[in-house]
């Protein structure tokens, strides 16, 4: 079912949460005394992207530009009615799924790219700076970047440098120059070498490093998840679901997506948040930020150069194990999904790496896509709901944030 | 109506003769109102600057404020206080009973609905007890339900901050802040503060709507080098830029 009325789908407007949510939101804390890394925030954003993280306009209107290139990278993203997953799962409701792998970097992460490129673009930037984990977020960038004629940095952590030599290659044809996190580049990247030659990285690293290469070349930084703008840029998830649904004549019953930083489940969900469909974000068993981590602020990254947000977190200086869903590898989630899982409007669960891989194996044999292993757990946690409401007939709309053409590896390495 | 004017000071900074000294020297008809800051131990939504005024919190009792007090008394501008519920939630009923007998009628306590949320029922009642409303302290974050939640429990005018914090820059979109506030809270006064940065950002706000304005980091630098009259001087350019506004 693939649906082509794009002008239909697509909203003018992204949707900000914040003005909608149960409690106020805590704002970014400064960290140091005397200067403001908030302010700090001015050296290395776009200023458009600032105004959109402390304005919260609950409706932000999409430029013109950006719609353009949403329609070239493949937006809107197909809703699919997964018939195949449900006969065989035996679920006497329905399952949907929004499939971002559809895009053309293969996931959501290119849904808030292309707003900062144009951003950074627009004042007259010539290159962009980002981190990545798993790659899908330094892949959006390198294109975003190129699409808006910048060139781009980008520090991968060191063990997906690694274990993607595919996406590393990817990323370099976009134009990106990629380097392994941490690394050499950098003051911080040098000092944790120092302290194990062989570390094996992590998102806090690298962001920290590219947060520093930026401030020290007047470089734009480009954020990948976690902020506010950038789950409010993700909105279009939620906003085309809810607009699929309607054509559909479905309503949401149950909405099921993977959380990193928060970015690809806050995008999908927050549209549909004073409604009443069930909400369940699904984590990764070795990353369990919401059933282990603890609520209250904590530093976006390792060297606590930005501001610290109030979220659920691991610990700024959690290094996760390597596991297969690099995605999934982040310490903390976005605030204002962290205060709706505190609030428990949203729901969350753990899975581990065994079920995530059954889940991704039975959902390709059955609708053909092999999805990442960060959507997998999101697949997994439908698996689990519709298996154990077999006989409820309620809508289970689940999240694909991307596919796993590139992490076929995990596959010979994990399943027995 | 005329646009409104308040100043912010830190009591006690530089120290309290020169706050003494400053709130009996400004001209007439300029300030609407002092918001007299206690010092705090956790200043955390305020800026840099602000922050650096809050360091004598040990050298500070609320005795100390009455000069001031009889000052705009005397004078008869309005006086509120800020404090922080971190410093001021869990002390003695007596504390606020002090500072209500000095006629202190109105406090702003930013940290109260974000920090504090689930105790501010609670302490709101507390402060109308010993004769004390709470300003709602709301920010752009402020969801709607909770800026109507408080707007209902108070009487008083609202102080809307602009900014994350005060005296910082990130860039907002004045007007449409304003607009939300102005369009969720239709029925009271709000007044604008924390990151007012020049003249034109209080024009703004005025020209969206605004019923007036607050301002403190701008005066911050002069106070610590004791220039009353550099502090006056920008007092007067806000009040003009207001003025003009409308
Ligand atoms: C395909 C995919 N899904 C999910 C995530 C997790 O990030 P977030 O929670 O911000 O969506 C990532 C992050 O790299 C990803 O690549």
């Amino acid at each position: 079912m693939y649906q082509s009325r794009e002008q239909d789908i697509l909203p003018e407007y992204w949707y900000n949460v914040v003005p909608d949510l149960p409690e106020q939101l805590s704002p970014p804390k400064d960290s140091n005394r005397d200067s403001s890394s908030i302010e700090m925030l001015n050296r290395i954003l776009p200023k458009k992207l600032l105004e959109q993280e402390f304005s919260f306009k609950r409706r932000e209107k999409i430029p013109d530009e950006v719609m353009e290139l949403y329609h070239q990278i493949g937006r809107p993203t197909p809703l699919v009615r997964a018939i195949n997953l449900e006969k065989k799962l035996g679920y006497s409701g329905k399952i949907y799924f929004k499939y971002e792998g559809a895009t053309v970097t293969g996931s959501h992460k290119i849904n808030t790219a292309l707003p900062q490129a144009f951003y950074a673009a627009n004042e007259g930037v010539q290159e962009v700076v980002t981190e990545t984990g798993a790659g899908q977020w330094g892949t959006a960038t390198a294109l975003a970047a190129s699409l808006n004629g910048m060139r781009s940095k980008v520090f991968m952590v060191r063990t997906s440098f690694n274990q993607k030599p595919l996406r590393k290659q990817i990323m370099e044809i976009y134009g990106a120059n990629v380097v392994a996190s941490p690394s050499i580049e950098t003051e911080f990247g040098r000092k944790t070498l120092s302290e194990r030659a062989d570390h094996p990285g992590s998102l806090g690293i690298a962001i920290s490093e590219a947060v520093e290469y930026a401030l020290d070349r007047d470089l734009k930084y480009l954020l990948g998840s976690v902020m506010n703008s950038v789950i409010t840029h993700q909105s279009i998830i939620g906003l085309e679901t809810a607009r699929q649904l309607e054509i559909e004549g479905e309503e949401a019953d149950v909405m099921i997506g993977c959380v990193g930083g928060g970015s690809n489940f806050s995008g999908f969900v927050f549209p549909f948040i004073s409604g009443k469909a069930e909400m369940i974000a699904s984590t990764a068993e070795e990353v369990p930020k919401f059933t282990h981590g603890k609520f209250g602020y904590d530093f976006i990254d390792t060297a606590g150069i930005l501001p610290q947000l109030k979220m659920f977190s691991l610990g700024a200086g959690f290094v996760p194990p390597g596991i297969y869903a690099g995605g999934l590898r982040y310490h903390g989630a976005a605030p204002a999904l962290s205060m709706l899982v505190h609030s428990g409007r949203i729901s969350a669960e753990d899975v581990g790496e065994d079920e995530v891989l059954a889940a991704m194996r039975l959902f390709a044999a059955t609708q053909g896509i092999i999805p990442a292993p960060e959507s997998g757990h999101a697949i997994a946690s439908a698996i689990r709901y519709a298996k154990r409401e077999q006989q409820s007939r309620k809508n289970i709309i689940v999240n694909v944030s991307g596919h796993g053409l590139l992490d076929l590896s995990i596959f010979s390495r994990g399943q027995k | 109506m005329k646009s409104r004017l308040l100043v912010y000071l830190t009591l006690g900074f530089p120290d309290n003769e020169f706050v003494e000294d400053f709130v009996r020297t400004v001209p007439d008809g300029i300030v609407d109102g002092f918001e007299l800051g206690l010092p705090s131990s956790d200043p955390r939504y305020d800026g840099p600057k602000i922050r650096s005024t809050h360091g004598n919190r040990n050298h500070f009792n609320l005795d100390k404020m009455d000069g001031i007090l009889r000052i705009c008394s005397d004078r008869k501008i309005r006086v509120n206080v800020l404090s922080y519920y971190s410093d001021i939630g869990n002390s003695e009923s007596s504390n606020l009973l002090a500072l209500s007998d000095r006629s202190v009628h109105e406090m702003i306590v930013p940290d109260l609905l974000i920090d504090y949320a689930e105790v501010a029922d609670a302490f709101i009642s507390r402060l109308k007890e010993t004769g004390i409303s709470l300003i709602p302290f709301f920010n752009a974050a402020t969801p709607d339900r909770v800026i109507e939640k408080y707007v209902n429990k108070t009487c008083s005018w609202i102080y809307y901050g602009l900014q994350p914090s005060t005296g910082i820059n990130v860039p907002v979109n004045i007007s449409d802040v304003v607009e939300r506030a102005k369009s969720v809270i239709p029925e009271r006064d709000i007044i604008f503060g924390f990151g007012i940065r020049n003249g034109g950002d209080a024009m703004e706000i005025i020209r969206a709507g605004g019923h007036g304005i607050a301002i403190g980091s701008a005066i911050v630098d002069d106070l610590a080098r004791h220039d009353k009259a550099a502090a006056i001087q920008k007092i007067l350019e806000y009040r003009e830029a207001i003025d003009s506004a409308v």
